[in-house]
């Protein structure tokens, strides 16, 4: 089971070292707009993003695990919690709150009341239809798939479009069993 | 009460004109703050003249044109932010409050990545805060 | 610091405060005068002034100085009063709408840049009219009664010889006319020193007569007092000067010439003297005089310290005396006015320090006196006299100040004193640098009267421009504040002026809405003063002003087109930014030896369709790269750079237009600008509305706009275009131009008109899009300019091609039978045709018998007899290129339809490239062959996604399971699995259960999945192997998966599915490693079961055929083997251990001879097992959607690795292989041979006897050396497992 995540995920938080937080949304604002520079199409900036995210969350789901002593998740509904909790609160210092539980128990939302990401970030005209974060729905696509889940991640709400929150709709794809599929007999 | 707020680029290039008035009179504001900017130079260009203390960043009183009176802030980067008020008296320490506020907002607004550095400011963040900042000239250090 | 005596301000002191004199003459001296053209006064005027008049002076102080400058001022007593309000707006005003028509012919001079308008000095840019009209301000304060400089000092009595009783006339001249109001209100001494002067006519009369007279004035009036003046002494009027002193005097500007024509030098001579004398030996003696008498007269009464006591008491007394406003408060001889007439003395003789004290001492008399007007006129002098002292400029500003506001507080009554007092002092700061303050000073002048207010400002706005350092962005506010004020007073010209001066400071500044309200105005302005040219210049400027409001872009643009109107011109503009060209996107296409068969297929990059022309273009051209270099020979060398295009074809030009306002715009008559020229006449181009370049310069011009565009529609043809663009639209436009006739063609630019009254025009040739080729966006590396130069070649025929009924989406596998229709719309032939096409795995030629077969049917089994079984052979498809036969290439008026094979292949949007490649008949033309270029994009949804696993059958040899899963990728597509093939000649296959059992079987709905199970088996037996060729057909096996029987099995042999097969071979090769002969490929057909069947334009497929290539078979190895015997077996085991006797079939499937040695191993160690498991699951890739079994790939490790897996429950082996360990045995070529095995067991229980392996190797060491080396010369295999159970038997059964 993992442990009380909200806590731990503050305890992670309050251990792991930092940068300093203007230099880090800075950052990711000048990523952004280098790519919107290179490929000029939006959506092909939406995909990269999430390529890059994707790519981080590969890495960062082994860091995830090492640090926060976080034990074999029995459901997806607990893996949403951890990332809630304990994920967001490590590596963005926010923590997300988890709703809209399909009926199925495979489609929930991580919704995210603030964003380190998009402090002083506005959007122009030109680039509406850009999903400003959408490295995030990579990266958590991205370590879940490392913990053998394929999942879908999309943006529901988003702060940069006017609305009053993120939302963020993880969507349980596909459980991988993680023990070895093949058996010698026929 | 404040007429207009603008912000001025380090090659004198309006970045930001806000007027507050009812009335059509942009041309003539735009013509104020234009030529404040003179004054401004004028007292980065001999400080000591002007009795202005080095990395000060308030100006002070620019100049009092006809039934105006017009206040100046340079940043380090040269970027001026001009005040235009009908305030028969101000008190600089009420301006003062207002320019750091504004500094702050401008600072914000130019961290906006998809903001060019040295081109208009057309955040509209922006605009609703320096609004709000405007309406509250004045009453910070009434009391 | 400059000496003062010498200042601007001096000078204007000069003129204004000096000795005034009445002037009394009788109309007789008039008119003598009048033959110069000049009255009394303007005669004289010249020589009244001295500049170095040498006068010794002594005033109050003892010791002497000498007088330099020196200036009479001559009234006539008429004048000498204060000027009527209107009269002096007039003269203003006259002089402003002078200086105005001077100057209006440098309105449209160039305009000036801000850095030259700063390093210019001010004299030339401050306009110089400026003097007149403070001057004339000045004049207009003169004569008050509250200070005493302009109270005449002496008066001049002139009568000339020719009167009758001289000497009476000069006694009522005084006392009968109307003297001025100064000398009778007592408000000026009238005792005044007469000076008597006889003007004589040497016209008329003699001169005795007027000796005479002058002898008896002497007796009356005194000998030194009287003087003769002789003039028009010159016989005729004809007296020429070079300078002429009086033009200068007189500012109405009438012929020069007659001005003193009948003076002579005597004449002027005697003026000279005249006056000289006059100042000199009466003027200045009077004023010694009465300075000093009136000093001695102060000094008696108000110095000292017991007169001041007295004198302040004395005015307390007399506050209470009410005083009358109406009445002078100060009479000529009270003290104040005496002290007063003594500091203007003192101040007219230039002795500045007597006149400041008496100032001084009289200033505060009159301040208690609350003597405003006193008060302000006598700070005034104050602060004058301390500046032309010199020192202490403090007090000098601070007494003008104080002046100022005095009057200013006195009120309107004083507006012209304030007007002057300002001035001065404006003048007293500029002549100290103080500009800035000078600056101020103006603006305080400038009060509600708005002529003065506009010209005081426009001084403020010159001071500012003076100031170090200049203050332009002030200089700029101040002329446009003036400017209106201008405006306001219609004084346009100036308004204009000052307009364009403000223009230098705002112009290239990002201060737009400044600018564009200054070029607005001054648009307009113009407009109004007629110059329509100017007015349009500027107001284009602020056409494009996205960034104003929408009300002012309406206004705007409705003054331009209400300006347009007015010059009732249609004007041409270069570079109209109304509606903006965005130069990156303009693109040229053209077709000189390639053709296009859609515009999309023109946007393919060349790169690409030349590596797929590569093989067809003839190889005479070496570089293909550049067609042109292959004519170089034909062409001439002019034109070797140019592009080649063909008579009676279109060039295309792509413009894209962007509308910067909000508001909607209407554009018309958009076309492009040509210049064509045959060959014949090169000299002379046949232009067509063209620039040149000298245009270019002057941006506009107006034409005619009548038969431009039609000027010579016999060499070619232009499109028109017209669009109506809302606001912010970009709008892209197609033009075309069509060249008729042979010669050269050069794209010029692009015309357009806006809302039918402005044309506008813009050059291709303008850097931004050199640069923007030189990126490469048009053909090759040459500059646009080049690239805008066509050579016009005679028609060649150019082929039509099109692919009919060709799907937009397609489902994966999707099999069609296509037409391809090619027209050739010209007389002329073309022969032998060529046609390549770049994915032949989705599109191939097909035999053109096809066409009237109807498909799919023909392909069904049963026809085959029908037509002649055409097999793929290797050459067609070897080499992509195809070639028409003759017979169709050599004659056709009809269109010519060929059939083609579309298959989808792969999923995802695929774009097909066709190039048809054709000659012309005619060798005479320069164009041997063109291509016609064909592309089509087609998107391609999954459909069926299948994947197949081979896995030996156990039990028998030769024969495999094979699984095959098939899932339904589509959201709404129902499938049925039709049959499934297996290529190759060795290859049975079957159901594995027969068919019907479930009627459902094949039948895929939408999403759904199936997998069902096949027996393959191989029929590759001794024999069959020599001749392969023949037992091609036989071999193949097709399994139907559906049950109705009326469908026959399609025949997979055939074209076209051998055709993709062989494709798809090639395509999956790569990715498949090498194909040893244990490969099978499985084709896989199905139907799509549409209902909505109705209607032609059917988007569902009809046949799907999915190819798998290369799938593996079971074991890699070429030895099978198989092993039988008892399944299970009952034993006692009482009676010892029990002995099974088991059989092992070893299979050779090789060609050559292989030895087999079968090891069998009693026990295995632990630890390779573990380390079999690792290295296994290492050896497993991606795991795979649709088969939930994997393919077993029977490599010695994954054997192991099972071995340990299933060995794992027991610790030790139970039983052991008794008989040899180790059997060796050849096998020959595709043989079998048979081996007995057994085993002992000691206990019961299920046993794995897979712990043995097989060992094999090739005997053919002597032919082994053929050429493959490649391939494996021998293996080892682990057992298969196979597992036995062994019970106990019971004695009672028996």
């Amino acid at each position: 089971m993992a442990p009380a995540a909200p806590k731990s995920g503050d305890v992670i938080f309050a251990s792991v070292d930092r940068v300093n937080a203007e230099l880090f949304t800075l950052t990711y604002g000048a990523i952004v707009r280098q790519l919107i520079t290179d490929l000029e199409e939006v959506e092909e900036v939406n995909k990269q993003l999430d390529q890059m995210g994707y790519n981080i969350g590969v890495r960062l789901v082994d860091e995830f695990l090492a640090k926060s002593s976080v034990s074999r998740c029995v459901d997806f509904r607990e893996t949403a919690d951890v990332i809630a909790k304990v994920g967001f609160k490590m590596f963005l210092g926010v923590t997300a709150s988890v709703t809209n539980w399909d009926a199925d128990g495979t489609t929930c939302s991580l919704i995210l009341e603030d964003n380190p990401l998009v402090d002083f970030v506005e959007l122009p005209d030109t680039c509406q239809g850009l999903h400003y974060c959408n490295i995030l729905s990579g990266v958590v696509r991205g370590a879940l798939e490392m913990v053998s889940m394929k999942t879908e991640v999309t943006w529901l709400r988003d702060m940069l479009r006017g609305d009053d929150v993120f939302e963020l709709q993880v969507k349980l794809l596909k459980q991988v069993p993680e023990e070895y599929p093949y058996k010698d007999d026929e | 009460m404040i007429v207009c707020v603008a912000v001025v680029g380090h090659q004198n290039n309006p970045l930001y004109i806000q007027s507050f008035t009812k009335a059509d009179d942009s041309l003539k504001l735009h013509h104020i703050v234009h030529c404040s900017l003179d004054v401004v130079d004028e007292r980065v260009n001999n400080p000591k003249k002007s009795g202005l203390i080095i990395n000060e960043t308030f100006l002070g009183l620019l100049n009092p044109t006809e039934n105006y009176k017009v206040y100046g802030y340079l940043t380090n980067t040269k970027v001026k932010f001009i005040l235009v008020t009908t305030d028969l008296e101000v008190r600089d320490a009420d301006a003062r409050v207002f320019f750091g506020r504004f500094h702050t907002a401008y600072v914000n607004a130019v961290s906006n990545p998809f903001h060019i550095p040295g081109k208009k400011i057309t955040s509209r963040k922006f605009a609703e805060r320096v609004s709000t900042i405007v309406k509250s000239f004045g009453l910070s250090s009434s009391s | 610091m400059v000496d003062p005596a010498n200042t601007k301000l001096d000078r204007m002191l000069l003129d204004q405060i000096s000795p005034a004199v009445m002037v009394l003459r009788t109309p007789l001296v008039e008119d003598s005068c009048r033959r110069n053209d000049l009255s009394l006064i303007e005669m004289l005027a010249p020589y009244s002034t001295f500049n170095n008049i040498d006068v010794p002076v002594r005033t109050a102080s003892d010791q002497p100085y000498r007088l330099r400058k020196f200036k009479l001022r001559l009234f006539y007593n008429s004048d000498i009063r204060q000027r009527s309000a209107e009269a002096a707006k007039e003269r203003l005003k006259q002089v402003i709408t002078h200086a105005g028509d001077k100057n209006i012919s440098e309105l449209c001079s160039r305009q000036a840049e801000i850095e030259s308008v700063i390093t210019t000095a001010a004299q030339e840019l401050v306009p110089s009219w400026f003097q007149n009209f403070n001057k004339e301000l000045i004049d207009a304060a003169a004569f008050s009664e509250h200070e005493a400089f302009d109270h005449p000092v002496a008066c001049l009595v002139a009568v000339s010889s020719k009167d009758k009783d001289p000497i009476g006339k000069f006694v009522d001249l005084f006392n009968t006319t109307q003297l001025p109001h100064l000398l009778n209100d007592g408000s000026m001494d009238p005792k005044i020193l007469k000076y008597y002067l006889l003007v004589h006519d040497n016209q008329e009369g003699m001169l005795e007569k007027a000796t005479g007279i002058l002898a008896e004035m002497r007796r009356t009036f005194g000998a030194s007092d009287c003087r003769l003046l002789c003039i028009n002494s010159s016989v005729n009027g004809t007296e020429e000067y070079q300078q002429n002193s009086w033009a200068s005097h007189k500012n109405s500007a009438s012929n020069e010439k007659q001005f003193g024509c009948f003076l002579n030098k005597d004449d002027i001579e005697e003026l000279r003297n005249t006056m000289h004398d006059f100042s000199s030996k009466h003027i200045i003696p009077h004023m010694e005089l009465k300075i000093r008498v009136l000093n001695q007269q102060v000094s008696a009464t108000r110095k000292g310290f017991r007169n001041q006591i007295k004198n302040l008491w004395w005015r307390k007394g007399k506050d209470d005396v009410p005083e009358n406003p109406s009445a002078p408060m100060y009479t000529f001889n009270s003290t104040e006015s005496q002290i007063r007439v003594l500091g203007d003395y003192a101040f007219m003789l230039r002795d500045y320090e007597l006149a400041l004290s008496n100032y001084r001492l009289i200033s505060t008399d009159y301040k208690l006196d609350k003597a405003l007007k006193h008060y302000a006129g006598v700070q005034e002098m104050m602060g004058l006299a301390y500046f032309m002292l010199d020192q202490s400029r403090k007090d000098a500003e601070y007494c003008m100040e104080n002046a100022f506001t005095t009057y200013a507080k006195i009120g309107s009554s004083c507006g012209r004193n304030v007007t002057r007092c300002g001035i001065w002092w404006a003048e007293m700061l500029k002549a100290r640098d103080q500009y800035k303050d000078a600056a101020g000073v103006y603006f305080r002048i400038s009060g509600e009267e708005p002529l003065n207010s506009a010209v005081m400002l426009e001084q403020a706005a010159y001071c500012f421009l003076m100031s170090t350092p200049a203050m332009l962005r002030k200089y700029g506010f101040h002329l446009v504040l003036s400017g209106d004020l201008y405006r306001k007073c219609d004084q346009i010209k100036h308004a204009v002026r000052t307009y364009r001066g403000a223009l230098s400071v705002f112009k290239g500044t990002a201060w737009s809405h400044i600018r564009d309200h200054v070029h607005f105005h001054i648009g307009k302005w113009y407009a109004i003063l007629g110059m329509f040219d100017e007015g349009i210049k500027h107001v284009l400027e602020v056409l494009a002003c996205g960034h104003q409001a929408k009300l002012t872009q309406e206004l705007f643009l409705r003054e331009f087109f209400q300006i347009i109107q007015e010059t009732g011109k249609t004007f041409e503009v270069l570079r109209l930014q109304l509606p903006v060209i965005n130069f990156p996107s303009i693109e040229v296409v053209f077709e000189d030896h390639r053709t296009y068969a859609s515009p999309a297929a023109a946007n393919v990059e060349e790169s690409l369709w030349q590596a797929l022309e590569e093989e067809m273009t003839p190889s005479v051209a070496g570089l293909k790269s550049n067609w042109l270099e292959l004519q170089s020979k034909i062409l001439p060398k002019k034109y070797k750079e140019s592009n080649v295009c063909i008579a009676g074809e279109a060039i295309k030009v792509a413009v894209s237009f962007r509308n910067p306002l909000q508001i909607p715009i209407s554009v018309s008559n958009v076309s492009l600008i040509c210049k064509h020229s045959t060959e014949c006449d090169k000299s002379e181009p046949a232009s067509n509305g063209s620039l040149d370049e000298e245009k270019n310069d002057k941006g506009l011009r107006t034409v005619a706009v009548t038969g431009e565009t039609s000027a010579d529609a016999s060499l070619f043809d232009l499109s028109e275009v017209n669009i109506s663009m809302q606001g912010g639209e970009t709008v892209l436009v197609q033009l075309t131009v069509t060249p008729k006739v042979e010669g050269t063609l050069k794209l010029v630019g692009v015309r357009w008109k806006l809302s039918g009254s402005v044309i506008g025009i813009c050059n291709f040739q303008s850097d931004v899009v050199r640069k923007k080729v030189a990126k490469g966006k048009i053909k090759r590396k040459k500059s646009l300019k080049d690239n805008l130069e066509f050579l016009v070649i005679k028609s060649v025929p150019r082929l039509e091609g099109t692919i009919h009924s060709l799907p937009q989406t397609v489902y994966t596998g999707d099999l069609r039978c296509l037409t391809m229709e090619l027209r050739n719309p010209s007389k002329t032939p073309v022969k032998n045709l060529k046609m390549k096409i770049s994915h032949p795995r989705f599109l191939d030629i097909a035999d053109q018998e096809v066409m009237n077969l109807e498909f799919p049917t023909f392909l069904k089994k049963q026809t085959i007899s029908s037509r002649s079984c055409t097999t793929l052979d290797a050459s067609k498809t070897a080499k992509t290129v195809f070639l028409f036969p003759k017979d169709i290439a050599s004659s056709w008026q009809t269109p010519v339809k060929w059939p083609l094979w579309f298959r989808a292949a792969a999923s995802g949007s695929i774009s097909l490239y066709i190039t048809i490649y054709y000659e012309t008949e005619d060798v005479s033309s320069i164009i041997k062959y063109r291509t016609l270029r064909i592309h089509y994009n087609v998107e391609v949804l999954p459909s069926l996604e299948v994947s197949y696993r081979i896995s030996p059958s156990p039990s028998r040899l030769h024969e495999f399971l094979v699984r095959m899963d098939a899932t339904n990728k589509t959201s709404s597509e129902n499938f049925q699995v039709h049959q499934l093939s297996c290529v190759g000649d060795q290859w049975e296959l079957a159901l594995l259960q027969p068919i019907g059992s479930d009627l459902s079987l094949g039948f895929l709905m939408a999403g759904q999945s199936l997998s069902c199970f096949f027996r393959l088996k191989n029929c590759k037996t001794r024999g069959s192997t020599e001749d392969k060729m023949s037992s091609l057909a036989k071999g193949i096996a097709d399994v139907r998966l559906v049950d109705s029987e009326s469908s026959g099995l399609f025949d997979t042999s055939v074209s076209p599915f051998d055709l993709f097969h062989h494709h798809e071979r090639l395509h999956q090769e790569r990715h498949g490693q090498g194909d040893d002969g244990n490969t099978v490929d499985f084709i896989l057909i199905a139907e799509s079961q549409d209902d909505s069947d109705t209607g032609p334009p059917r988007t569902t497929p009809e046949i799907l055929s999915h190819y798998a290539c290369h799938c593996r078979i079971g074991s890699s190895s070429p030895v099978w083997w198989s092993m039988d015997g008892p399944r299970s077996v009952r034993h006692d085991f009482s009676s010892g251990f029990c002995e099974i006797n088991l059989n092992m079939t070893v299979y050779n499937s090789l060609e050559d001879a292989v030895s087999v040695r079968i090891n069998t191993l009693d026990s295995l160690p632990r630890s390779n097992s573990i380390t079999n498991t690792a290295s296994v699951s290492g050896y497993e890739h991606g795991w795979h959607d649709t088969s939930h079994l994997t393919d077993a790939k029977v490599t010695p490790d994954s054997m192991g690795g099972r071995v340990g897996k299933a060995l794992s429950p027991e610790s030790v082996s139970p039983f052991i292989w008794s008989g040899t360990c180790s059997t060796r045995f050849n096998l020959e070529p595709l043989s079998s041979a048979e081996v007995p095995l057994q085993i002992s067991v000691f206990c019961q229980g299920t046993f794995d006897l897979s712990n043995y392996s097989l060992q094999w190797n090739l005997l053919s060491g002597d032919r082994g050396d053929d050429g493959n080396e490649s391939r494996v010369r021998s293996g080892s295999c682990h057992g298969r497992p196979y597992h036995i159970t062994v019970l106990q038997k019971n004695k009672a059964e028996i």
